[in-house]
């Protein structure tokens, strides 16, 4: 069934607005309707606790919401994307700093109020006599150092390898956190007299939601990131087949299975691989599909520019491979008119490469600008043109940034340069993929040129 | 001059509602406070009389009882000095007969405390915007409700309650009375376990 994006991602915000409206919604009723009286009216005590209580269920819950974006959760990614979800779980992770520290300083000083105790005392009660509290101290310094971390890898002072390592730790935290809510959440307690004034069991019905709320979150986590590419694996016995050289530091990995006629991608997807050799195993890596799929076997086009990337001409043939995917939206099946645009800088164009033959073989009228540094950098250079002459609907340029022996255009993709290349720009979507500043120079170029932000699709590398 | 006096009648007739509110708290203050006083005499007193009879159980849950009362005294004399009301520190002298009988007096004082007096009190005190008299109004209303809860069971088994078995806990920072074995924190305020009072 077809469901238009803007359709998936209006249920999707819903979803997660009214989830989150839910917690709220808890957490208000059980305050206002306190054994004590409203406490989101009462002295600087209730004020403490009260809001202290809400920034841990919102901690908790943006914890939940960071799995989910980086669950590889299909119904949320066939939205978004997993890049566009990638970035938001770096925006959020940041956001989330607020409420976990919030949260500890909050209901420590409310209680540290009450008790008629200093902050500190306060804190070394909580630690001595509240279970899970130690627990959830843990959980806090975990979540803290993930974050720092993610800052460190971001800045490139921390290996991206030890980085994932250290941010598999979250689910420990998340796991000792969800200990601390069960066993001293007030919101969650169950331990509350009877009140007829109170109308139903909010307290009871919020523990049930909230056991809820992890089921689900952890059984989408399970199925999509575990469960489902190893029964990908278990029905297709995905193996590399064959490496190819390709210009530059590029290789074209060809993988075969069984029944791959079955393993359905569209042009411009990207797959998640895991490799099964040694120095591998323990990575899984996203790669864009160089060719659509023809039911026999799947290209990818790798090229090396890390530690990782560097080993991939060591592959053997006959290696196995965990596939997860196909993900993300930046596919051929995007592009609604009868003209397009494609844009591809360096190794980006990968997506580009497949889908120009998903959209040449459907008589879409093609443009290919394609930026390399030289000419020994063109990746596909010979393939490109077997393909425009075999469809006849697609017109590649190639545009060299510094190689003085090339005949043709030499520069950047620039604004002078789209003008003239592709006078009709406006007439055409455009999709866009590359290095980041060449994404950020070129959109803004065309958007220069009047080309409406909605006709531009883009797709940025790294996850 | 008839005019003027009609006037002045007519706002006194006006201050008269929001005087009587603001007093109304303070003396529904007055009145808890010296109910509490006299509750916690008359449990001290219970308790003793049920050590003497043998029902030692049912003399730590009047113990626990009196503790409890003792807390709200304390609250209210606080709301009290604040409100610049100076509360009466003098006990009513308790009336008791065996510990059957005056479990049945601490049911029926339980039972009009928490359906009769305290929530007329509440109301009175948030029209009066009172937020801490609410709140201890509040507090007294959920531990007379378990209080009265043990009370029943305790008139319900007497003879049961004649062995020292069992425990009663008193949160000393909001007065909430638990039988034990109780939650690691307490289930209306969440002040942590170390702040409960042991009675057995």
């Amino acid at each position: 069934m077809f469901v238009p994006l803007y359709a998936m991602r209006l249920l999707w915000l819903g979803v997660l607005a009214s989830q989150l409206a839910a917690v709220v919604g808890f957490w208000a009723w059980n305050h206002v309707h306190h054994p004590l009286g409203n406490q989101l009216t009462g002295d600087s005590t209730a004020q403490f606790l009260a809001w202290g209580r809400l920034a841990g269920l919102l901690a908790a819950f943006g914890c939940l919401l960071q799995i989910v974006l980086v669950g590889r959760t299909r119904w949320v990614e066939r939205a978004f994307g997993l890049d566009r979800l990638s970035r938001l779980h770096h925006v959020v992770g940041f956001g989330l700093v607020l409420a976990i520290v919030a949260h500890p300083v909050l209901v420590t000083a409310g209680h540290a109020l009450q008790e008629e105790n200093s902050f500190g005392g306060q804190f070394a009660a909580f630690l001595k006599n509240w279970e899970d509290v130690a627990g959830a101290t843990v959980a806090v310094g975990i979540m803290l150092a993930a974050l720092v971390f993610s800052v460190l890898v971001l800045r490139r002072k921390m290996r991206y390898e030890w980085w994932h390592a250290t941010h598999l730790t979250f689910y420990i935290a998340i796991a000792l956190a969800f200990g601390h809510q069960l066993a001293v959440g007030w919101d969650f307690d169950t331990n509350l007299p009877p009140d007829p004034d109170r109308g139903f069991d909010a307290h009871r019905w919020f523990r049930y939601y909230w056991l809820g709320l992890y089921v689900f979150v952890f059984a989408n986590l399970l199925w999509y990131r575990v469960a489902r590419p190893l029964a990908g694996y278990w029905r297709h016995r995905f193996r590399v087949a064959r490496l190819v050289p390709e210009a530059g530091a590029v290789t074209s990995v060809h993988i075969e299975g069984r029944r791959m006629e079955r393993f359905l991608a569209r042009g411009g997807q990207f797959v998640i691989v895991r490799f099964l050799a040694r120095g591998f195993r323990w990575e899984a890596h996203p790669f864009s599909l160089s060719a659509p799929p023809d039911g026999r076997r799947l290209r990818l086009t790798i090229k090396a520019l890390g530690d990782y990337t560097r080993k991939i001409p060591e592959l053997a043939p006959g290696t196995g491979v965990i596939i997860d995917g196909p993900h993300g939206i930046f596919t051929a099946g995007r592009c609604k008119g009868a003209k397009a645009l494609l844009v591809a800088g360096g190794i980006g164009i990968t997506p580009i490469r497949s889908m120009a033959e998903d959209l040449a073989r459907r008589g879409t009228d093609l443009v290919l600008l394609y930026a390399n540094r030289d000419r020994k950098s063109i990746v596909f250079e010979t393939e490109l043109a077997e393909l425009a002459a075999a469809t006849g609907r697609l017109k590649v340029i190639h545009v060299l940034s510094a190689d003085p022996d090339w005949a043709g255009e030499r520069g950047q993709i620039d604004r002078e340069r789209l003008a003239r290349l592709v006078p009709d720009v406006r007439e055409r979507e455009v999709f866009l993929c590359g290095p980041p500043p060449m994404m950020k120079a070129v959109r803004a170029a065309l958007r220069n040129l009047g080309v409406p932000r909605g006709r531009i699709y883009y797709e940025r590398f790294a996850l | 001059m008839k005019r003027l006096m009609l006037s002045l009648s007519a706002i006194g007739l006006l201050l008269v509602p929001a005087l009587a509110a603001e007093t109304s708290t303070a003396d529904n203050l007055k009145a808890a406070h010296q109910a509490s006083l006299d509750a916690k005499a008359r449990y001290e007193a219970f308790a003793a009389k049920a050590g003497e009879e043998g029902y030692k159980s049912a003399a730590a849950l009047f113990r626990a009882a009196a503790k409890s009362e003792d807390i709200h005294i304390a609250k209210y004399a606080s709301v009290l000095k604040e409100l610049g009301v100076e509360a009466k520190a003098e006990a009513a002298k308790p009336e008791v007969k065996t510990t059957r009988e005056n479990a049945e007096a601490a049911i029926k004082d339980k039972t009009a405390n928490r359906e009769t007096l305290l929530p007329g009190h509440v109301k009175a005190a948030e029209a009066d915007k009172q937020k801490k008299a609410v709140m201890f109004f509040k507090g007294a209303i959920a531990a007379d409700g378990e209080c009265l809860k043990l009370f029943e069971q305790a008139k319900g088994n007497l003879d049961g309650w004649k062995a020292g078995d069992k425990e009663f806990l008193v949160c000393t920072v909001c007065s909430y009375v638990m039988a034990a074995p109780a939650p690691g924190k307490c289930p209306i305020c969440s002040a942590s376990n170390e702040k409960y009072e042991s009675f057995k």
